[in-house]
């Protein structure tokens, strides 16, 4: 479409799409203005003061640094790895014991699975109710067996973590995780009580979208819970 | 030409021909500190830039490219891709965290203000032109995603593909978001703005 070639530098146009707004003058103009457009974009200051080198060099070395619970790193970032690829790719299991799941038997299943992910992006899995260190992220995935209208929250922070606006997500029978593609971790702002603090995530599905967010669900949609168990 | 003619342009060329981000990188993870220091003064400013173009609080983006690039510098990249689209990647995402950790009522609270009111304060629209005043706050009222193609082409020069690359997107698609960002934009600009 010769609207989207508008703006772009040479180097990304084709030797024909550059001939193309050479020879008319009409789409020549419109492109020279949308790229003045993105000169001047591209002059706007940013209101911002760098971190030093010296302060990325401090968090490494504070990250090297040997901790109390370091001394399984290799094996948690072998398992972490390990826990990555069955996250990523096994399909899940039809009976996973970890959530409630509530809905008319027989019908769409729906359940949440999670990994933790630790400061060095090591990864483990969690189950429902498993324990998550607060320098921990949590990377969350819900499986759906239909097709419909996806929701995660943590109810207790407030947060809605999939879809990232609020509303319903649109979806097919599959895995689906905050963040799509570019797949998103969590944790919560609150740093865990000293003796730990409960946090629920609360997929809810539904064969149609209910009116609002904050309408009440129709019989028919399902709702799963995942515990998490933060820890100081 | 003469031997002594090519010397000259040898030597000019290595001048000029900056060694590339992978090759930093991988003198880094040689040990080389002064290689580290090379690439992170290429790209901190603009980084910065960029994640604070997305959340627009300033301490934010600081952290985020403070978190960038020790995730970077440790982390996946291996030989073979393009160092930048993977910096660039991880600050992205970094940035849709730190938007989503938000909660829902700051975002609503971000919808509904001018972006330069939210990290940039009036000493920094004092120091703009009146249009690049009006050109950040119509940026500002854009969603994440138009920001983050319009800050990534135009801003901080990568390419189409580089483009594509960070945000997960084919070719195509990125030429589609840029062109309906830079119409949003236009539409923005047209209004009437009530700058600072």
């Amino acid at each position: 479409m010769n609207q989207d070639l508008l703006g772009l530098r040479p180097e990304d146009l084709s030797p024909d799409e550059r001939a193309l707004l050479a020879e008319d003058p009409d789409l020549g103009r419109a492109h020279a203005r949308e790229a003045a457009l993105g000169d001047a974009l591209g002059r706007l200051p940013a209101p911002v003061s760098p971190p030093s080198a010296e302060q990325v060099l401090a968090r490494l070395a504070a990250q090297r640094a040997p901790s109390p619970r370091a001394w399984p790193a290799a094996a948690a970032g072998g398992l972490g790895l390990a826990a990555a690829f069955l996250l990523a790719w096994l399909p899940l299991a039809p009976d996973e014991p970890t959530q409630r799941d509530r809905g008319v038997a027989g019908a769409p299943t729906l359940r949440i699975q999670a990994a933790a992910e630790d400061p060095r992006g090591a990864l483990r899995t969690v189950e429902s109710g498993g324990s998550v260190a607060a320098d921990e992220r949590v990377l969350f995935r819900v499986g759906t067996s239909h097709a419909g209208h996806l929701v995660l929250r943590a109810p207790d922070t407030g947060e809605q973590l999939m879809p990232l606006e609020s509303g319903w997500l649109a979806v097919e029978a599959g895995e689906h995780r905050p963040g799509g593609d570019q797949p998103l971790s969590w944790r919560p702002d609150a740093r865990p009580d000293p003796g730990g603090s409960e946090t629920p995530v609360v997929a809810t599905w539904c064969p149609e979208p209910p009116a609002g967010p904050d309408a009440p669900v129709s019989p028919g949609c399902l709702t799963t819970v995942f515990q998490l168990w933060w820890t100081p | 030409m003469t031997e002594a003619g090519l010397d000259r342009i040898q030597v000019s060329s290595s001048d000029r021909e900056p060694v590339p981000d992978e090759a930093l990188l991988l003198a880094w993870r040689a040990g080389d500190e002064a290689a580290f220091r090379v690439l992170f003064d290429r790209y901190r400013t603009r980084v910065t830039g960029y994640a604070w173009q997305l959340v627009r609080r300033q301490e934010v983006a600081e952290e985020i490219c403070l978190e960038a690039f020790c995730r970077v510098l440790e982390g996946a990249w291996r030989p073979g891709g393009s160092f930048r689209s993977f910096l660039y990647t991880v600050v992205h995402r970094l940035c849709l965290d730190a938007l989503r950790r938000r909660g829902r009522r700051d975002r609503a609270l971000l919808k509904l203000r001018a972006g330069p009111r939210e990290g940039a304060g009036p000493e920094h629209l004092t120091q703009l032109s009146q249009d690049q005043a009006r050109l950040q706050a119509a940026l500002a009222r854009l969603p994440a995603p138009h920001r983050a193609v319009l800050s990534l082409y135009y801003s901080q020069e990568l390419s189409s593909q580089e483009v594509a690359q960070v945000l997960g997107l084919q070719d195509h698609q990125v030429r589609s978001r840029l062109s309906y960002a830079r119409k949003l934009l236009r539409q923005h600009l047209s209004e009437p703005q009530e700058i600072p």
